[in-house]
This record gives structure tokens, sequence and C-alpha cells, in this order.
């Protein structure tokens, strides 16, 4: 088994037009690592210039976003689902 | 650039709106060909009036399900509770999806909403400031 990746629209032409790609579990890190290796310009958009996830970006894992996990450091099992998803906010002032 | 939204679908996001005030309401449309199919009426995590974030698994959910029926995520929709329905700096930052539209509801006058339609387009999507155009609304 494998985990599933679910690509977000804006990252799709990164990677082919997939909807989704699979990739190998273990430490998150890992798995987007791996990805970027097959998809240099995914790599380039998810992570920050930190090497951490960019600020815009948003990863969950079977639903749970991993800054509530333990971000890169999350474990993703086999038959885990990966969502990465650009940020959804706004409003009419900034949050507090 | 025209966006068309049918009446209940308008109606769904009016309302979901009012539910929410005097906190902003956020939510979702799928469809295709500029036109609206789906209401994704989503909770605001952030249960504020001054800001918005879906909350996780029903934007999850709503992305899942408009992927599964070949549609795209059309418009992002949230209600301005106290000011005019024109993208804040808080939205032109945080608007990561350069082919939505950005509906904003405004509750200013609650018995009369006022909807306007935006899309925030940035040279690289995880930009912090980008181009607002106005798109005409079609409500049919």
């Amino acid at each position: 088994m494998s985990v599933k990746v679910n690509i977000p629209a804006v990252l799709r032409s990164a990677v082919g037009g997939s909807k989704s790609v699979e990739a190998e579990s273990g430490q998150l890190r890992d798995v987007l690592v791996s990805l970027g290796q097959k998809y240099p310009a995914l790599k380039e958009q998810v992570f920050g210039p930190d090497g951490g996830l960019h600020k815009f970006v948003n990863v969950y894992i079977n639903d749970e976003d991993v800054r509530y996990l333990e971000n890169l450091d999350s474990k993703v099992a086999d038959g885990d689902t990966v969502a990465i998803l650009p940020a959804v906010a706004g409003g009419s002032r900034q949050a507090p | 650039m025209k966006f068309t939204i049918p009446q209940d679908i308008y109606d769904g996001m009016i309302q979901h709106c009012r539910n929410d005030y005097p906190n902003e309401a956020c939510g979702f449309m799928g469809g295709s060909d500029g036109k609206a199919e789906v209401l994704y009426p989503l909770p605001n995590a952030a249960a504020s009036p001054i800001y918005y974030r879906p909350g996780d698994k029903e934007m999850i959910a709503a992305i899942n399900d408009i992927d599964e029926q070949d549609k795209e995520l059309v418009a992002i929709f949230h209600s301005h509770v106290a000011s005019p329905p024109n993208p804040s700096p808080t939205d032109r930052r945080e608007a990561h999806y350069p082919d939505a539209v950005y509906l904003i509801v405004s509750l200013m006058d609650t018995e009369n909403p006022l909807t306007k339609g935006w899309l925030i387009k940035k040279a690289d999507w995880r930009d912090e400031s980008g181009e607002i155009i106005e798109v005409e609304l079609v409500i049919s």
C-alpha cells in the first residue's frame, strides 16, 4: 500500500495534470521530498524559503491540519490520504 | 468576465450569510465554465465578525466532492458584516485561488445584501499582493 496525495487545481500543472499522486509512507517531510524529486515544480511551490511548508500552503493528513499534528514530522501511514490546499481565509479586517 | 449564479444558489448563499450574522460567513461554489452549480456553505472556524477561515473537514469534503463531480471550485464567498463588498487588504493578501471568483456579500444593510464578485490575480498564487478585477455577476 502507499499514500494518496490529493493535488489542488492550482498545483496540477506541476504533476502533469493529475488530481492525485501516490507516494511511499513515512514522515510527511519524506513524502513531500520524494514527490518533489519526481515533480520539482511541486516542491518549489509547497516549501517556503526556510525549508518548512510555505505559509500559504496547508497540508492535511486524513483531514487533520498537520500544524496541529507534528508538522513536517507528522507520520503518514499506508492508506492515509494527504491533501495539499492553498490557504483559504480573509475578511473585512486582519484577524486579531 | 461574467459569472452566473442560479437564483437558488444565490439565495442559499445569502441565507447562509444571514444565519452566521453578526459573524462573517463563508463557503464555496462548484461549477464550470463561469457558472455556479453547487453551493457549499461552510462553517467559519474563526467565528469572527472580521475574519473567516473555513472549517477544515467541511472544506476538504467540499473540495473532494467538487473533484469527484469533475467540477471546479468556481467561487469562494464570504460576508462583510459592516463594510462594503470590496476586497479588504486581508482578502487580497489571503487570496490564493486565482481562477476562482471571490464573492463578497455585504450585510451593512441586512435587509438589502449587496454582492460583488472579484478575481484576485497574482503573479504567483502565493504572493501577498495582486490585481483585483471586478466580475459581472449574472443572477438567473
